[in-house]
């Protein structure tokens, strides 16, 4: 994905302007940011749910303003923050609809579409809920079995908004493994984060941004430390660093002053 | 859906519409029903009266089969409207189809249009409900369900105020009991003209809707989640909009005002068969068509007098739903 | 003490007096109408309000048509009794199809008294009404029998001159009556045709039993075929099927078109009426003849000579019509508005 000099605004308010960045396939680019400083605006854009007010995104060289809903769908895939089910579909069901940008006018999934979404569920040790309503799985569960949908969906991108929020400890470390599951999978990935200690867990780079409408990528190592979390955040946190033996690299984290 | 299943779906309302053709307040023997049915068929020498071909073919066949057709539409359109308004609490009147139609009817009985009159009349001005409905909810290339509920409530209330105006000037000794006893509903008026004038457009409305079914899956997650998966989501509702509106004018525009059906059966056949509509939406047709079948049996032979059609529905309905409240405690499982 | 005695005598038989039964002030009588109400009017009623349909038409019939100051659009529409009597499209339609008045057109209309069918129950607006002295009379409304009683108390509320002509009617009315009953009173079952009379096209009802159209089609020599209840009971096509009557009067407007529809319908017919083109058309004068109205004088005659045509052999209707129309109507009709009112069609 290609993102040159992206900019949004809503009606007078000016979200973030001059954005320039790519990421390539297999790579997490993690956005940080504070609550209102637009990273769901961002990836509302980059999804092409909203219109971007100048600039442009490619996906693997393709203008994404160009394309209809149906082309978009197979290239771009998102997850939202809030997420409503008023129906108990199983999860199987849930998954397949993931197929459906490739599905025709009026068509309904094949038994390959089926076995393409059950496989996945496999694949990601999910194959246990499968008949199971998604209504009834817990939270964690849910979002696993989002991701997989995702996954189904085959697309060049994925976009996760915050995908942690509002789940347990245990059940975050599943979704972030499962992240980088798909990574390894050569997709690439655009995550929105609360939390700055995630950018350090992916291979990739970071995206900063800060109060006062700038925004900084780069390495997390390299952009992530006081003076830009505190730039970010409005408050004083500190990076710290915990060596560990080789070959595991070094452990970083985030934690307020 | 298992084979067992689509075997039932297919050969209940059959059933259905057998038993109906043999009961009725004019006595003709089961025997005789048969064989009339079959006259056109096979070389039967008649030993029935004309009175009673004329009953069976001619009285109860049409309205037997207008009643499965109307039930089955209006069940099909209250599945789909519930899907995609993601709200089970959803009947097929939101959108003001019903109030328009009413007035519609209203007006041409106040005009003494004739049986086809009032049929297109009403059929007519459910459409254009339904058309200033979507209009008015329209925002911007796209049309919210928060916008086509609001829109339809102001609707409904608009035309449910001209038809107590008709209601106010109409003769109180012929036109206004002919206007009440249609607003209640009744499938008095079958003859094999009103049944070719109403099955086309339910018809096509239904299809319309049995070849979105996957999508409307996809659309009952939201607006934004069904288009972030491919789906332009407002030509979607428009499709949707457009085929349940034919149904629903249709089936007022012969029927009257009969109510329930659209809430209760797609409810009742979602427990059954799950919420895939795939499978619900067929399923709801055929559980809407037997139900109405049924019902409509009761209202044409329980006494001499005719019983409303939409008093029996809600009788019947309301207590019904309650009791699958109950059992849900809210929940669709 | 001896000087307070005839004092007090006076007093205890002032007392005595305003205790007794009230008796009619002044200037003022006394009428009782069907609910059993003993109503006080003015001696000479000059100002009359008529939210009841039918009743205009009586009014006018008895001669005091001059007198309606409130009436109903329900009235005013029928194209006979505008014909009959112009004046009635500008006396201001204070009621409603239901009955219901704009109170202050009503009042404002001073009239000295209101005439109303009665049902059951007191209207809700009575009271309203009463609060401004104007009296309420009402009037029986579903029976033959009690339609003599209408002519006579709207007779009586009018004034004398009126009462006379409502006596006459009354007469009239029962002397047709009975000269039909003469006739068809020793009819048994077997003979009786059964008789099926719709109220409304639409949707399909039909006048049942405890009606007054039921009391016409007794009294004409028929047998009612709706086995049901009341006025505008909606039926089956079906339930008409199995009673199969023998003869259809179609009593909704527009008359000719739902007869037509009737005998243009398949599903109709196998039906005995329509088989024998025993398929008519109820007669609409200054008001519809089968429903309560002045000219039921003539529906029993009407209905009679339909029903049993070789019983009546003198029976002339035009010839009753005629003198019917003349004499309480003052007017005489010609060949074509005598066609119209038997056609229900509306007069050219």
């Amino acid at each position: 994905m290609e993102v040159r000099r992206a900019a949004f605004k809503y009606a007078a308010h000016m979200i973030f302007e001059a954005l320039d960045f790519d990421v390539s396939a297999g790579e997490v680019l993690t956005v940080l940011g504070a609550n209102g400083c637009g990273k769901s605006t961002l990836l509302r854009c980059l999804a092409g749910t909203l219109r971007l007010s100048a600039g442009s995104v490619r996906i693997s060289g393709e203008e994404l303003a160009g394309l209809d809903s149906t082309a978009r769908a197979r290239k771009v895939a998102i997850l939202f923050q809030e997420h409503q089910v008023t129906f108990p579909f199983s999860a199987l069901d849930i998954v397949t609809m993931g197929r459906t940008p490739y599905l025709s006018a009026f068509g309904s999934p094949s038994a390959q579409d089926r076995e393409a979404a059950a496989h996945a569920l496999e694949e990601f040790g999910l194959l246990h809920v499968k008949d199971r309503a998604y209504t009834e799985l817990s939270g964690g569960e849910r979002q696993l079995v989002l991701l997989c949908r995702t996954f189904v969906q085959q697309p060049a991108v994925i976009l996760l908004d915050e995908p942690t929020a509002h789940l347990d400890f245990r059940n975050q470390v599943r979704c972030l493994d499962m992240i980088g599951m798909l990574a390894a999978r050569g997709v690439a990935i655009v995550l929105t984060s609360h939390d700055p200690n995630h950018a350090f867990l992916f291979p990739g780079r970071a995206l900063l941004m800060q109060l006062d409408r700038s925004a900084v990528i780069g390495a997390p190592s390299e952009i992530i430390n006081r003076a830009s979390l505190t730039a970010t955040y409005g408050i004083d946190v500190g990076v710290f660093s915990i060596d560990r033996p080789p070959p595991a690299k070094k452990l970083s984290f985030c934690s307020p002053w | 859906m298992r084979r067992a299943a689509w075997f039932a779906m297919i050969l209940v309302p059959l059933a259905a519409l057998y038993v109906s053709l043999l009961v009725g307040r004019f006595y003709v023997p089961a025997g005789t029903v048969a064989r009339i049915l079959a006259s056109p068929f096979l070389p039967i020498s008649p030993n029935w009266s004309a009175s009673m071909e004329t009953i069976v073919l001619q009285i109860r066949l049409p309205r037997a089969v207008m009643a499965m057709f109307v039930g089955a539409g209006l069940s099909i359109s209250g599945a789909a409207y519930q899907g995609m308004f993601r709200n089970p609490l959803v009947s097929p009147d939101i959108l003001g189809v019903t109030a328009a139609s009413g007035f519609g009817a209203a007006l041409a009985l106040l005009c003494s249009g004739g049986a086809v009159g009032v049929e297109l009349t009403a059929f007519l001005f459910g459409i254009l409900g339904v058309g200033l409905t979507y209009l008015l909810a329209r925002t911007y290339r796209s049309t919210p369900v928060l916008m086509l509920v609001l829109s339809g409530v102001v609707v409904a209330a608009f035309f449910s105020a001209l038809l107590s105006g008709t209601k106010y000037v109409a003769d109180p000794d012929s036109k206004l009991p002919a206007i009440t006893y249609w607003l209640l509903g009744s499938l008095n008026g079958t003859s094999a003209q009103s049944l070719g004038m109403a099955l086309p457009p339910i018809v096509l409305g239904a299809v319309g809707l049995m070849m979105v079914r996957w999508r409307l899956n996809v659309l009952s997650m939201g607006d934004e989640e069904a288009g972030s998966l491919g789906i332009r989501t407002d030509r979607l509702k428009a499709v949707i909009i457009a085929s349940t509106t034919l149904i629903t004018a249709a089936a007022v525009s012969v029927c009257g005002i009969v109510g329930w059906v659209g809430l209760v059966i797609p409810h009742l056949t979602r427990m059954w068969v799950g919420p895939d509509h795939r499978a619900l939406l067929p399923a709801a047709c055929s559980i809407g068509a037997t139900y109405l079948l049924l019902i409509d049996d009761v209202a044409r032979t329980a006494s001499a007098s005719e019983i409303p059609l939409g008093i029996l529905t809600a009788v019947v309905g309301a207590p019904f739903f309650a009791y699958l409240l109950r059992k849900t405690q809210g929940a669709w499982q | 003490m001896r000087i307070a005695a005839p004092w007090l005598a006076a007093a205890a038989a002032l007392l005595a007096s305003s205790v007794a039964q009230p008796s009619a002030a002044q200037g003022t009588r006394q009428v009782t109408d069907a609910a059993g109400r003993v109503v006080t009017l003015p001696l000479h009623v000059n100002r009359i309000a008529d939210p009841w349909h039918a009743n205009n038409a009586m009014v006018l019939m008895l001669g005091g048509a001059d007198k309606i100051v409130a009436t109903t659009a329900q009235a005013q529409r029928q194209p006979w009794l505008r014909r009959l009597y112009p004046r009635i499209d500008q006396v201001p339609a204070a009621f409603n199809a239901a009955g219901e008045p704009n109170i202050e057109t009503l009042i404002g209309a001073r009239p000295d008294v209101i005439l109303m069918a009665y049902d059951g129950t007191l209207p809700k607006w009575s009271a309203a009404v009463e609060a401004y002295h104007v009296p309420i009379v009402l009037m029986p409304n579903s029976s033959l029998e009690g339609l003599e009683t209408t002519a006579r108390i709207t007779g009586q509320v009018l004034g004398e001159r009126e009462a006379k002509v409502a006596e006459d009617y009354v007469r009239y009315l029962d002397g047709n009556i009975r000269r039909v009953r003469s006739v068809t009173g020793r009819l048994p079952a077997n003979e009786r045709p059964t008789v099926l009379h719709t109220a409304s096209a639409g949707v399909l009802t039909v006048d049942g039993r405890d009606s007054v159209i039921d009391d016409w089609i007794t009294i004409a020599g028929g047998r009612n075929a709706a086995d049901v209840v009341g006025l505008g009971r909606p039926v089956s096509l079906e339930q008409i099927a199995a009673w199969d009557p023998d003869v259809i009067i179609i009593g909704t407007a527009p008359n000719q078109q739902s007869r037509q529809a009737i005998l243009d319908d398949p599903r109709w017919r196998e039906i005995k009426a329509v088989k024998t083109g025993k398929v008519f058309v109820n007669p609409t004068g200054a008001y519809l003849w089968d429903r309560h109205s002045a000219e039921a004088a003539l529906q029993v005659l009407w209905a009679a000579k339909l029903l049993h045509p070789e019983l009546f052999p003198d029976l002339d209707i035009k010839r009753e019509t005629l003198d019917f129309y003349a004499k309480y109507f003052h007017h005489a009709l010609t060949d074509d508005e005598y066609a119209s009112i038997i056609d229900a069609t509306a007069p050219r």
